[in-house]
């Protein structure tokens, strides 16, 4: 293998990197949603401390992209739109933090 | 990025901003200070409805944080926790509960360890009381309540030992409970005010 090459191979996972996740407000959303079941927006707001423009907008992105599901419920007899990863995004969310692991492992200085 | 980003100190400091409120505390504080006022009054038997009020004191709670802090359902590892919790908790009353009892049927007896248990006053019920609130400290990662704990025991056994007026055993916690409930309430309607009505559209529920 080349020198090229190899150094195509070193750097693959950065190429790799889901730039819907690897945004930062994203990231956060794709954190908070990965550790619970379910949440609702104010939920999302509080703990990102993002603003509301910025939370719907972020999500809108993260929902075309199959990573959040958005649905209406009752909860205790009160309706409430949760947000949840959907399979698809859990995964993406699982790769994603497999690769920037790589991505920082191969960032020595050595 | 030097810091690690650790998902599980992100989902406990999510799950632990719910007890921040204070509510919890004022409560507390309230159920102190009504048992010591009930003590005063020689009217300790209407402790009863107190306990009543406890369903009612979660009913607000669980409403208040939501209001604040948005709904959430935590991942099932930390709802199996909470449920194990509780039971533990259960477990713990139902003994303190029949400790109670023994407490009380001493105080109708003349045998050695009537009279012995008669003579420590209220210190058991005491410990009662502080178990019961380390218990629930530890188990729902609420470190203060067991200061609080810590607070009632001294409290109690100090009182004891100084021939203070029993009443003043609850009415003293009681009153640094409702201080701190009340401080940790500002506080945290301060970080957390009420969000004005949504703009329709957008994802906002």
């Amino acid at each position: 293998m080349g020198s090229k090459d190899k150094d195509k191979t070193d750097l693959q996972p950065i190429a790799d990197i889901d730039r819907i996740i690897h945004e930062p407000a994203r990231f956060m959303i794709m954190a908070y949603l990965y550790m619970v079941e379910s949440a609702d927006f104010l939920f999302l707001m509080r703990q990102t401390e993002l603003t509301r423009g910025n939370l719907s907008s972020h999500l809108t992105k993260l929902q075309e992209a199959g990573y959040v599901q958005i649905k209406k419920e009752f909860v205790d007899r009160i309706p409430r739109t949760l947000l949840r990863l959907t399979g698809k995004g859990r995964k993406a969310f699982s790769a994603y933090r497999r690769n920037m692991k790589q991505v920082l492992d191969k960032l020595s200085d050595r | 990025m030097e810091q690690k980003v650790n998902l599980q100190k992100i989902e406990r400091k999510a799950y632990l901003s719910y007890h921040q409120d204070g509510l919890w505390d004022i409560f507390l504080g309230v159920f102190f200070l009504g048992m010591g006022i009930l003590m005063f009054f020689n009217t300790i038997y209407l402790m009863g409805g107190m306990v009543a009020l406890v369903p009612v004191a979660i009913i607000i709670k669980k409403s208040f944080a939501t209001s604040r802090l948005g709904y959430v359902k935590f991942a099932p590892k930390r709802q199996t926790q909470e449920k194990k919790s509780r039971a533990k908790l259960t477990i713990i009353l139902t003994f303190t509960a029949i400790l109670g009892l023994v407490n009380f049927m001493a105080f109708s007896g003349k045998a050695e360890w009537q009279i012995w248990i008669k003579n420590l006053g209220i210190i058991p019920f005491g410990f009662v009381l502080s178990f019961v609130l380390g218990a629930v400290g530890l188990f729902f990662e609420m470190k203060r309540f067991v200061i609080y704990a810590g607070l009632i025991l001294v409290v109690f056994i100090a009182g004891h030992l100084t021939n203070t007026y029993p009443p003043a055993y609850f009415i003293l916690p009681g009153i640094i409970f409702l201080i701190v409930g009340l401080i940790m309430l500002i506080l945290f309607l301060h970080k957390y005010p009420r969000l004005k009505k949504e703009v329709p559209g957008g994802i906002q529920g």
